[in-house]
């Protein structure tokens, strides 16, 4: 089956209201029905997604709840079990001032210049 | 010899200019004798709602049938259409759980209601899949 990588660069997008990020959801979910041979590289902000010790509060506004905000780091853990590959662009780590030892044990750093190499392993590149 | 085109639209009507410029990939993949399949996801089901009505332009001093404003659900319609005149096919996919939590479930014909199975089907049927997310 043709391998999809599915880069992740915009972070957090909807995701306290969707208590889910959304392209993660996707994802995960097509992975459920069949599409396997996925992998996502996390770019720019969405590196900070593999942070371990992210702890996400529960927000009221009024009486408008968002209960569950989700755990990025675990929804990672989640896919891998699943068997999708995780990825990280360890420049954009490293400038953002995070560590590799800050990360979930599940992600594996890719250098900005073997990206190419990279990429070029995939039949499918999703940008999200 | 044709192939398909399978894209995933996740902007809002009236957001960005990538919902424009995903409609001119269709219509020229059309054009060009190809069949295109399209999962609308988040904001992008409500490109299809059926409730859409033009407004006046207070700027330009315009009425509402002056003005004609351009509608979302009206660019899909034409594009069913026009893969009819041309003999291809075009099939559009509204997610439902974001169809749900938006309450735009009502649309004209042509648009059908799914979900992540879906997609992956539309995705395995596809020769290539575009994905044209909100960016920020």
């Amino acid at each position: 089956m043709s391998k999809v990588l599915n880069i992740i660069d915009t972070a957090y997008r909807a995701h306290l209201e969707e208590q889910d990020d959304t392209s993660m959801w996707l994802i995960h979910a097509i992975n459920n029905a069949g599409v396997e041979n996925q992998s996502i590289l996390l770019t720019g902000n969405a590196v900070n997604y593999a942070v371990k010790t992210q702890k996400p509060k529960a927000l009221n506004f009024g009486s408008g709840k968002i209960p569950y905000p989700n755990k990025l780091h675990e929804d990672l853990q989640a896919m891998s079990k699943k068997g999708i590959k995780l990825f990280f662009l360890a420049g954009d780590v490293k400038d953002r001032g995070i560590s590799q030892g800050d990360l979930i044990g599940e992600v594996e750093g890719i250098d900005r210049s073997s990206l190419a190499d990279f990429v070029d392993d995939f039949d499918h590149i999703w940008r999200w | 010899m044709s192939k398909t085109l399978n894209i995933l639209l996740m902007d809002p009507p009236y957001e960005s200019s990538n919902t424009a410029t995903a409609f001119r990939i269709m219509e020229s993949a059309i054009n060009k004798g190809h069949n295109i399949t399209v999962f609308a996801y988040e904001g992008a089901t409500s490109l299809t709602l059926k409730h859409q009505k033009g407004h006046p332009n207070p700027v330009k001093d315009t009425t509402a049938a002056e003005e004609k404003h351009p509608l979302t659900k009206d660019f899909v319609t034409g594009l069913f259409g026009l893969a009819r005149e041309k003999g291809t096919s075009f099939r559009w996919v509204n997610c439902g759980f974001c169809v749900d939590e938006r309450g735009v479930g009502e649309w004209d014909e042509g648009p059908e209601r799914g979900g992540p199975p879906q997609f992956a089907e539309m995705y395995k049927n596809a020769d290539q899949t575009l994905i044209i997310p909100t960016s920020r």
